[in-house]
């Protein structure tokens, strides 16, 4: 179900991406792996890939990136304020997740937005579009690359 | 395969533990309520909501599982992809097997559970009598789950126990006999009960599932 789920998301945004008509799969997807060198937490891996070379500054990337990471960092430290809202949600019968979310959970939107804001300023206009790694169950970030970059070629007709 | 197979240790699981804790409640409880303290049974309240609250999101909670990757991902032909791929953590290098099923390879401490046929985060086991994987995301209420049920199973054969040494001259009452039958039932239970929680409390304290 959630095979489906990936692709229906990943087709609808390709054809809001492609504003003129005709929706167009990528070409290309780049898959961004997780970073394990620091231990197993979440963390995506900041190199460049080649497949961008040309297409996006490799600073943009590396912004759009250590973002990413920070933000999952952030959500997976343990902290005095993580660890109380645990012992407090058992002590309620954990009736507090019904309240709120955890300190994990929290991060999610964050990221969602953030992609968002990327993809409409960033990315969008080069060609490319970032999908959510919680789509892939945060083990890659995908990269899309569109052939037609719509900022530059006009109407097609087919 | 019969769904209703699956489900049947968690249903005896349940109704074993609400009909013994119900009984103990009703029998035992209501004398110590009576001619002790309100605060046995408002203790023994408030354990029995600790149990059932863990014992139901150990149930009900994912437990981490990693959608199957869909077929764009896979650049290389599943033939060709090799078995293993190392990875430094730390600089301890560790191998990530392929999995065939989900088409991905898996994550450190992540493992597919045959019974649910998906990869689960850093997988312990798959419990029958929780219908469910213990993994990642819920292995802290199973353990919560399993000290609380400890605590619980411990509280009703003490009280069911000094209950019965108190009525040891009316054996035939009804509430005594259910007392003799908590005492056996928990006394037996506990052996498995208890041993599975002191194993987990040493895989906790060593930081190993």
């Amino acid at each position: 179900m959630l095979y489906h789920r990936v692709f229906l998301k990943s087709d609808a945004r390709a054809r809001t991406l492609t504003a003129r008509g005709a929706p167009s799969p990528p070409t290309q997807k780049v898959f961004i792996q997780r970073d394990y060198s620091e231990g197993t937490q979440v963390r995506f891996q900041p190199k460049f890939p080649s497949e961008l070379e040309g297409k996006i500054e490799r600073e943009k990337f590396e912004y759009t990136l250590n973002t990413l990471n920070e933000v999952y960092a952030e959500a997976e430290k343990m902290s005095c304020s993580s660890c109380c809202e645990g012992c407090f949600a058992c002590l309620t019968a954990y009736l507090l997740y019904c309240c709120s979310d955890t300190h994990f959970e929290k991060a999610s939107p964050k990221v969602a937005k953030f992609i968002i804001e990327q993809n409409e300023r960033v990315y969008v206009p080069r060609g490319l579009l970032i999908i959510d790694p919680v789509e892939r169950g945060l083990r890659v970030i995908e990269i899309c690359i569109f052939s037609d970059n719509p900022a530059s070629t006009p109407a097609r007709n087919n | 395969r019969c769904k209703g197979t699956k489900v049947l240790p968690a249903f005896f699981a349940w109704a074993i533990l609400l009909i013994t804790t119900a009984l103990f409640f009703y029998f035992p409880c209501m004398w110590f309520y009576e001619n002790v303290s309100i605060l046995i049974p408002l203790c023994e309240a408030v354990v029995t909501l600790f149990v059932i609250a863990n014992f139901s999101l150990a149930t009900f909670m994912d437990a981490g599982v990693i959608p199957k990757a869909s077929p764009d991902e896979d650049k290389d032909d599943d033939f060709r992809a090799p078995l293993y791929k190392n990875v430094d953590i730390n600089g301890v290098t560790v191998r990530m097997k392929w999995c065939v099923t989900c088409q991905f390879y898996r994550p450190p401490r992540c493992s597919h559970c045959s019974v649910c046929n998906k990869c689960v985060e850093t997988f312990d086991h798959h419990c029958p009598w929780v219908n469910n994987c213990i993994g990642r995301r819920n292995y802290r209420y199973f353990f919560l789950f399993l000290i609380s049920l400890s605590l619980h199973m411990a509280a009703v054969f003490s009280f069911s126990t000094y209950f019965l040494i108190q009525h040891k001259d009316r054996l035939t009452q009804v509430p005594t006999v259910v007392s003799l039958c908590l005492v056996t039932l928990v006394g037996i239970l506990s052996v498995p009960v208890f041993g599975l929680a002191g194993f987990h409390v040493v895989l906790v304290a060593r930081g190993r599932t």
